[in-house]
C-alpha cells in the first residue's frame, strides 16, 4: 500500500499523469501510438476486471471473456437487426453480463480452485458454440461487421484514433477507481478473508458464496464494457475472438505478471506487458507460433521466478530510493 | 427390427466404441491428479504431440497405426519421465492454482511450437482398417471403430491390473489416498511421482494414436484433448479408474446420439451441459469418492 501521509502527493501526482494522458492524442499524434495506448487501456479493463475474482477473490477464471463477448455482441446485434443504439446497447449487455455472471457464478462457486477454473472454461466454451451454431442470429464463425457511419457519437463511429483514446481511456480509470474502491470498502476485505481460508471466512458469518458473486459480477461488468469499446474500436467481432481462451488467459498473465490482489498490479503488468507482446506480435507475423512459445514461457517464468508480480520489485525499488 | 432401430443402434454402438478410446485417453490424468496433485492443463497438447509422432511415422516410414504404437509407447514413456523430473518436479511445492496457470502457460508453449513446426495445416492420420466396413445391427461401422476399441480397452485393462497387482501398483494407490501414511510405510514418493507421471503420459499418448484415425490433428487439437478429458474425468468421479471409464462411455454416447438426433455440430455443446449438469447436482462426479477438504 502507498503510505497514507504521502496520499495528497500521491493523488496529485496521479491527477498529473491523467490530464497528461488526455492531453497527449492532441501533441502526438501518431496512429501506430495511439492504437498501442487504446490497447493498453483495453487491456487495464480486462487485467482490472480479472484481479476482482482471480486476484482479491482467488477465484481463477479462465471463462471473463463470455462478457467481453456478451458485451460486444449484445450492442452489435441490437444495432444491426433492431437499430437500437449503440450505448443503449452497451447498457442492455452490462445488464444481461450482470445477470449471467450471477447465474454461472452460482452454479460454478459450488467448485473450488482448479475445478472451478475448468468449469467457467467449460461455459465460455459453450458460448462458443452456440454462437457458432446459432447463424441465423450470430452470422455464425464468419463474425460481424460494424459498418463504419462516418464520424458520429451516436454510432461510436469516428475516423480518428483520438476518441477511441479518450473513451477506452475514461473507462480505463472507471476500472481502475472501481477496484481502488473494492480494495478499501468492506468487500474488498471481505474477499480477502474468501482468499486467504474460505472455510474461516464462513465461520466468521460472511455469505461466501454472495461476496464471490458480486465480485464476479463486477468482473463481468467491465469485460463487458471492454468488449463494447473493443468492437466500436475493430469494427468486427466473430465467435473464437469474443469467446476464445486467450481473451480470458490475457487478463490472468497482464495481472499475475503485474501483481494479482493490488489496485496497480495489473496496469504495470499491461504497460510492461502489451507493448513487448505487440512487438512480438509484428515481429514474429509469419511465425504466429513463436508468438504463443513466447507467451507461454513469459506466464511459466512469471509464476516460477516472481509469483508476487512486477509491483513488489517496483516498491521494494521506491523503498530502497526513499531510505 | 425397424430400419430406425438398426440405425440407432449403430449409432449407440459408435458411441459406445468411440467412448472406449475417450477412457484410455484421460485415466491418465485422473492418476496425475490424484496422485501428482498437478491439474495438468497441457495434457492434451502431449497427446497432440503424440498424435503428430504417429502422423510423421506414417508419412515418412510406412508405418501402420499398431506399429507406430510400438515405437510411441517408449517414447512417450521417455517424455513422461523426462516431463516429470525437469519440468512438473519445479513446480510440486507452488499453491494449485499458480501450478494450474504455469501448466496452461506450458500447454500455450506446446501449442506454439506444433504450430512453428508444422504450420496450422489440419492432417489425417490413415488406418488400414478404415475402408473395411463390419455389418451390425443393419448398419455398417468401419473396421478402425472397432478394433481400436478393442485395442484401446486392452491397454486400459492392463493399466487397471497393473495398477491392481504390482507392488508399484500398490504403492501408487496408497500415495493417492494419503501421502504421509505412504511416506511412513518407506514408499519413495519420488519414484512414485516419475512412475505415476510416466505411465499416465504413455496411456494419454497410445489412447490418442488410436483416436487419431477417427479425429483429426493439428496444433489446437490439445484444448480441446484437454477438456474432453477433463469433463471425463470429473464426470466419473476425480481419482476413479473406473469411473474414467464410465465417464467416457458416457460421453461418447451422448455426442453420438446428439449429433444423430440434432446435428453434427450440437455434439461438443452437448457433452459440455452434461458436464455442467453434472458439476451442478454431483459436484463429486457420478463414482467420486468423497474426498478431505
Amino acid at each position: 500500500m502507498i503510505p497514507s501521509k504521502n496520499l495528497a502527493e500521491n493523488k496529485l501526482l496521479l491527477l498529473l499523469t491523467f490530464v497528461i494522458l488526455i492531453v497527449l492524442p492532441f501533441i502526438a499524434q501518431s496512429p501506430l501510438l495511439l492504437h498501442l495506448a487504446i490497447l493498453i487501456y483495453l487491456n487495464i479493463i480486462i487485467s482490472e476486471a480479472w484481479n476482482l475474482i482471480g486476484g482479491y477473490a482467488g477465484q481463477v477464471s479462465l471463462g471473463n471473456a463470455v462478457f467481453f463477448g456478451v458485451g460486444a455482441y449484445t450492442a452489435v446485434l441490437l444495432y444491426l437487426n433492431l437499430n437500437i443504439n449503440l450505448w443503449v446497447g452497451l447498457i442492455i449487455g452490462i445488464i444481461f453480463s450482470a445477470v449471467l455472471s450471477a447465474v454461472i457464478g452460482y452454479i460454478c462457486f459450488r467448485l473450488r480452485g482448479v475445478f472451478f477454473a475448468f468449469a467457467t472454461l467449460a461455459v465460455a466454451e459453450v458460448f462458443k458454440l452456440l454462437f457458432i451454431i446459432r447463424k441465423d442470429i450470430t452470422q455464425g464463425p464468419m463474425g460481424v461487421v460494424l459498418p463504419y457511419k462516418g464520424d458520429s457519437i451516436l454510432d461510436v463511429s469516428f475516423a480518428s484514433k483520438t476518441p477511441y483514446y479518450l473513451l477506452t481511456l475514461a473507462f480505463s480509470v472507471l476500472a481502475i477507481l472501481t477496484v481502488s474502491y473494492v480494495s478499501k470498502s468492506k468487500l474488498g476485505y471481505y474477499l480477502l478473508a474468501v482468499r486467504e481460508d474460505e472455510v474461516a471466512a464462513r465461520s466468521v458469518g460472511i455469505n461466501t458464496v454472495l461476496v464471490k458473486i458480486i465480485a464476479f459480477t463486477l468482473s463481468a461488468i467491465l469485460n463487458s464494457i471492454a468488449g463494447f469499446l473493443y468492437v466500436t474500436y475493430i469494427r468486427y467481432i466473430d465467435p473464437y475472438v469474443a469467446f476464445g481462451l486467450d481473451i480470458s488467459l490475457i487478463q490472468a498473465l497482464l495481472t499475475i505478471m503485474g501483481g494479482a490482489g493490488t489496485v496497480w498490479g495489473p496496469v504495470l503488468g499491461t504497460v510492461i506487458l502489451i507493448p513487448l507482446l505487440e512487438l512480438f506480435r509484428v515481429y514474429f507475423v509469419k511465425f504466429s507460433g513463436i508468438n504463443y512459445m513466447l507467451h507461454g514461457a513469459l506466464l511459466m517464468i512469471i509464476i516460477l521466478l516472481m509469483p508476487q508480480g512486477a509491483i513488489s520489485i517496483v516498491r521494494r525499488l521506491i523503498k530502497w530510493l526513499k531510505s | 427390427m425397424s430400419e430406425m432401430d438398426g440405425f440407432l443402434i449403430q449409432i449407440l454402438l459408435r458411441g459406445v466404441l468411440v467412448g472406449g478410446m475417450y477412457a484410455l485417453l484421460s485415466v491418465g490424468l485422473t492418476l496425475i491428479f490424484g496422485v501428482l496433485e498437478i491439474p495438468h492443463f497441457a495434457y492434451g497438447d502431449v497427446m497432440m504431440l503424440a498424435m503428430y509422432t504417429c502422423y510423421w511415422l506414417q508419412v515418412f516410414t510406412g508405418a501402420s497405426l499398431f506399429l507406430s504404437i510400438i515405437i510411441v509407447f517408449p517414447l512417450y514413456l521417455a517424455l513422461g519421465f523426462i516431463l516429470q523430473k525437469f519440468v512438473i518436479n519445479k513446480i510440486m511445492d507452488k499453491p494449485e492454482l499458480s501450478k494450474m496457470l504455469f501448466m496452461v502457460g506450458f500447454s500455450l508453449f506446446l501449442q506454439g511450437l506444433a504450430l512453428f513446426v508444422w504450420t496450422a495445416d489440419t492432417r489425417f492420420v490413415k488406418s488400414e482398417l478404415q475402408n473395411i466396413y463390419v455389418d451390425i445391427g443393419g448398419g455398417k461401422i468401419s473396421l478402425t471403430y472397432i478394433v481400436n476399441f478393442v485395442v484401446a480397452m486392452l491397454f486400459f485393462a492392463g493399466f487397471y491390473l497393473w495398477l491392481q497387482k504390482t507392488f508399484m501398483g500398490k504403492a501408487i494407490r496408497a500415495s493417492a489416498q494419503n501421502k504421509d501414511l505412504a511416506l511412513v510405510t518407506g514408499i519413495n514418493i519420488h519414484k512414485i511421482f516419475l512412475v505415476s507421471f510416466g505411465i499416465a503420459t504413455v496411456m494419454s499418448a497410445v489412447g490418442a494414436v488410436l483416436f487419431a484415425p477417427i479425429y483429426y490433428v493439428g496444433p489446437f487439437v490439445g484444448l480441446e484433448l484437454t477438456l474432453k478429458s477433463f469433463m471425463i474425468v470429473v464426470l466419473g468421479g476425480l481419482g476413479s479408474i473406473e469411473g474414467a471409464l464410465l465417464g467416457g462411455l458416457i460421453i461418447g454416447v451422448v455426442e453420438a446420439l446428439s449429433s444423430y438426433l440434432l446435428s453434427s455440430e450440437v455434439k461438443d455443446l452437448s457433452a459440455l451441459i452434461i458436464f455442467l449438469l453434472v458439476l451442478l447436482f454431483k459436484p463429486k462426479g457420478l463414482l467420486g469418492k468423497e474426498v478431505r477438504e
